[in-house]
């Protein structure tokens, strides 16, 4: 065979392959060995063991049970305002995000609901928007209106589920629901009439009165002081939009869905139609910011808590290093190498580590699963929070992506703690080991 | 200086040359402990290197079996120079070629009998099958009866912990064993059975025994005594 067609022959590559799981194998040996040698060393001293698995515990409880609320808040937050403003993914006229003006808009919906009804568990809800004032008998404020399908916002929409007082839009009526704030500073109730104005598509003042047939309180005053909500049919009227034609079309995924993949899936099946689609992060980097300094500030609770058990261990590993100083040479002596013998250190403390995770979780997971299902009452705190957007009923959860980065920081800490002790350790002189009592 | 009388023969399985090993004791004072050794110790010997306390005879033991670095001089074993490895590749070393029994048998205390004595295999990465038959094979032939096996060394009397010690350096197939006072916590029964075995196994497999001692019954079973004196070889005997 030429050098050149060598090469590609497969038994050159199966030589190397088996060397390396040979090695594996023998690596894998290796660790159980030393794994045995480390779990059956933690139970040598248990009350030491205990108080440091417990020590472990409460860091993770006390980080899982923060982090479950940090989450919960943020998540509701989030929930809350992407339901109330627009859904994870929003369509638009090209530059509608830019410059939100009323001659920008999604000219035919027909294609769009199209592109939208293929994806699977999502669902949508058309609206037209426009800014305009509303006018009480004394009083006047400046508004967004919202033109809806009450039949689809009631089946997917939030604000139906925040009425307050009267009914949401039923299918037929023309009448108009405004936020319980709004009602208020317009010295306005249920059952009375409003007019609203705003300048039409070609330039021109309209007005129409309107019947208040509900109040909404959502977590966010602000949106409740500036949104009003009317039969679609009514705002293509007042404002002189075309019977297809759309300001928005807002979809909601189920939750823990990343919008991302399916808004590339759409920019693909909406190309050429002058739309812009775009996410909830793309669109709020605002709550995007929110949302990666909560993250931060979970790892930096876990940095803080595993300091300081950190130095704990450190402690703990220095004494048991010099407890174990003779065992230590005996298995020097007898062909363990330096790295071996850290690994022992390291596996002894991951494996106590994994038993405090495990009591730890096993502990926050019964907290928090019932927190989740009756929710922390913070009524106390009820109006800084609406000014938040969040509701005075927290119910903690947590994502797992959280989780698994404070449980990756806490190995990470742990494996830095330790990691003086064992090299302390792997640098014993032998016959000086060996000669220690 | 006495040298050893082997005739031609192959390079030697240990060559010490011109060793010296001085410490520091607690007030910080050098101690001479060896002062310019040559010793050749060809393979298959049953050597017994004797002397009084101070002598040198452990810190010998200790240089050839790389557990300590020397002040100057060298130390070759099979062939290699142990002053040139690593620390990691002179645990190798030793793990593949050399086997120690201590005075104080020195078995992990966490494991049982068989878990000491499959130690150096599992390191090896020889594979469970052949780990389980040559400690069984051992300890059949030590005299460990199969109810200590699971045995922690606790458990066990001095004599079967030695006997583990042994099976543990036994197992490995190794080149020398260096056994540091064997026999000094036994009874003087039990000693001469242990020495009895170590001996037949020098004579069945070939296996180089290098001892340090001053137990008679050790120098009596020699094939070679050496004798040290103020780190020096005070004399060195071949016996029939």
């Amino acid at each position: 065979m030429s050098a050149r067609a060598a090469w590609w022959n497969p038994r050159h590559f199966l030589v190397p392959i088996s060397a390396v799981a040979a090695g594996a194998v023998d690596f894998l040996r290796t660790l159980q060995m030393l794994g045995r040698v480390a779990w059956r060393n933690i139970w040598r001293n248990p009350r030491r063991s205990w108080v440091l698995i417990s020590a472990v515990a409460v860091g993770v409880f006390s980080f899982l049970g923060t982090l479950a609320y940090v989450d919960g808040f943020s998540m509701q937050l989030i929930d809350a305002a992407i339901r109330l403003q627009g859904g994870h993914i929003q369509i638009a006229g090209q530059s509608y995000f830019e410059s939100p003006v009323i001659h920008t808009t999604v000219r035919d919906v027909q294609p769009v609901e199209t592109a939208v009804q293929v994806l699977p568990e999502v669902e949508y809800l058309i609206r037209l928007a426009a800014p305009g004032i509303m006018n009480s008998a004394d009083q006047a404020a400046g508004v967004m209106i919202l033109g809806v399908d009450p039949a689809r916002e009631r089946a997917f929409g939030q604000v139906p589920s925040l009425i307050t007082e009267g009914a949401y839009l039923s299918d037929t009526d023309e009448g108009i629901v405004v936020g319980a704030a709004l009602a208020e500073q317009l010295r306005s109730q249920v059952g009375e009439r409003i007019v609203l104005m705003a300048n039409s598509l070609d330039g021109e003042l309209s007005a129409a009165a309107f019947r208040i047939t509900g109040l909404f309180e959502s977590t966010s005053e602000d949106f409740d002081k500036t949104h009003v909500f009317l039969h679609r049919a009514e705002v293509q009227t007042l404002i002189g939009f075309a019977d297809r034609e759309a300001t928005s079309i807002a979809l909601f995924l189920e939750r823990g869905v990343d919008a991302s993949p399916l808004a590339t899936q759409l920019r693909a099946a909406l190309a050429g139609q002058d739309l812009e689609v775009l996410t909830w992060r793309d669109r709020s980097p605002l709550m995007v910011m929110m949302d990666e300094t909560m993250n931060l500030a979970n790892i930096i609770l876990v940095v803080i808590l595993f300091t300081a058990i950190g130095f704990t261990l450190i402690n703990s590993f220095l004494m048991v290093i010099y407890e174990r100083l003779r065992e230590i040479g005996i298995m020097m002596a007898n062909g363990v190498r330096p790295s071996q013998v850290r690994w022992i250190l390291y596996l002894e403390a991951i494996l106590m580590v994994a038993v405090g995770i495990f009591a730890g979780t096993l502990l926050a997971t019964g907290l928090i699963a019932w927190w989740h299902a009756n929710g922390l009452d913070l009524s106390a705190f009820s109006e800084g929070l609406r000014a938040f957007g969040s509701g005075s009923v927290i119910y903690p959860r947590v994502d797992l992506r959280h989780v698994a980065t404070g449980y990756a920081t806490i190995l990470v800490m742990v494996s830095l703690a330790v990691a003086w002790p064992a090299w302390k350790a792997s640098r014993f002189q032998i016959t000086a080991a060996l000669h220690h009592a | 200086m006495h040298s050893s009388n082997l005739g031609e023969s192959p390079a030697p399985l240990v060559d010490v040359n011109g060793l010296v090993k001085v410490y520091e004791d607690k007030s910080h004072v050098p101690v001479r402990a060896l002062s310019g050794l040559d010793l050749e110790v060809q393979s298959g010997e049953f050597t017994a290197i004797a002397g009084p306390s101070g002598s040198g005879k452990t810190t010998l033991l200790n240089l050839i079996g790389g557990l300590d670095a020397p002040t100057s001089g060298t130390v070759t074993v099979a062939g290699q120079d142990l002053g040139q490895l690593k620390r990691s590749t002179l645990a190798t070393f030793r793990l593949n070629n050399l086997g120690f029994i201590f005075q104080a048998y020195n078995l992990i205390p966490v494991l049982s009998a068989e878990e000491n004595a499959e130690f150096n295999l599992l390191l090896q990465g020889v594979s469970k099958t052949e780990r389980r038959r040559r400690v069984t094979q051992e300890f059949s032939d030590l005299g460990i009866e199969p109810d200590l096996f699971g045995r922690r060394p606790a458990k066990l009397s001095g004599g079967q912990q030695q006997r583990v010690a042994i099976a543990r350096a036994l197992v490995s197939r190794p080149k020398l064993i260096l056994a540091d006072e064997p026999t000094a916590n036994l009874d003087s029964k039990t000693g001469a059975r242990l020495l009895d075995k170590m001996r037949d196994l020098n004579e069945r497999t070939g296996i180089t025994f290098l001892f340090s001692t001053h137990d008679p019954m050790v120098i009596a079973r020699a094939r070679r005594l050496v004798i040290l004196r103020d780190g020096e070889i005070a004399s060195d005997d071949l016996r029939a």
